[in-house]
């Protein structure tokens, strides 16, 4: 009984770390496009892309060494507004995949038998 | 006096409707009644076109207004969130090198590593909302 619920516990944490992988993603996607078509910088699509993609980090680094160049040209109230929720927003998805991946792992050790069942 | 109350009367008396002030502006009419409300606050550059626009002083704006000026101070801080990234950065370094002297010293210990990963994951989730939060 208490394997199964293990087991559940596991099972929901990665649940948790692949659903918050794919939400911070795609904000993440559209936070990079806004910026870029603020700065005017080419293709802010395609900017979105590689800072999305490039397992996260290194995409964002990417993306904000390629935009050392190009200032803000305008941004309105809104659009920075949008931005500031995408952030919390990936705050929040953040929070999941890092609540998922220590519950999944606790989870599993006794399963696998590494730590004495509770 | 609240900035808000004094954008909406600095407006009265210029005579401007909202709509006219947001296609000046480029923003929404919406905003522009926000910032009125005090549901939300301007950001510099339009606190300076507002005053531009109204011919009153960013002294008479943004003087008295508590709210406006925190606002202001975190929308500009950026000795505050270069020292939060260098935390976000260190704290890493420092669980790192927890992970290789601990994992060292307890070999089989399977507890001390799982700790470890867990703090590194909290450490890394919080190193990336801060890079994330310089776009």
């Amino acid at each position: 009984m208490e394997l199964l619920i293990l087991q559940a516990a596991g099972i929901i944490g990665a649940a948790a770390v692949i659903v918050g992988a794919g939400f911070c993603t795609w904000q993440l996607y559209q936070l990079i496009r806004t910026d870029a078509a603020c700065r005017g910088l080419k293709h802010p699509g395609l900017w979105g892309v590689i800072g999305a993609g490039g397992n996260q980090s290194s995409g964002v680094l990417l993306y904000l060494i390629g935009r050392r160049n190009h200032p803000v040209v305008s941004v309105s109230p809104e659009q920075k507004q949008e931005m500031n929720k995408r952030k919390k927003k990936i705050a929040i998805g953040l929070i999941f995949i890092a609540a998922g991946a220590i519950c999944c792992i606790w989870s599993f050790l006794p399963i696998y038998g590494l730590v004495p069942a509770v | 006096m609240e900035i808000g109350k004094k954008l909406k009367d600095a407006r009265a008396k210029s005579g401007l409707t909202q709509e006219q002030v947001a296609e000046k502006l480029l923003v929404s009419r919406q905003t522009i009644s926000n910032w009125e409300n005090e549901r939300s606050y301007p950001d510099i550059v339009s606190v300076i076109r507002l005053s531009d626009l109204y011919s009153v002083s960013l002294d008479q704006l943004l003087k008295g207004d508590a709210k406006m000026m925190e606002h202001l101070e975190e929308s500009t801080d950026i000795v505050k969130s270069n020292r939060h990234l260098i935390s976000a950065i260190v704290l890493n370094i420092v669980v790192l090198l927890a992970l290789i002297l601990l994992t060292a010293a307890f070999p089989t210990n399977v507890y001390v590593v799982v700790c470890l990963f867990s703090l590194s994951v909290i450490g890394v989730a919080f190193l990336l909302y801060q890079i994330v939060k310089r776009i």
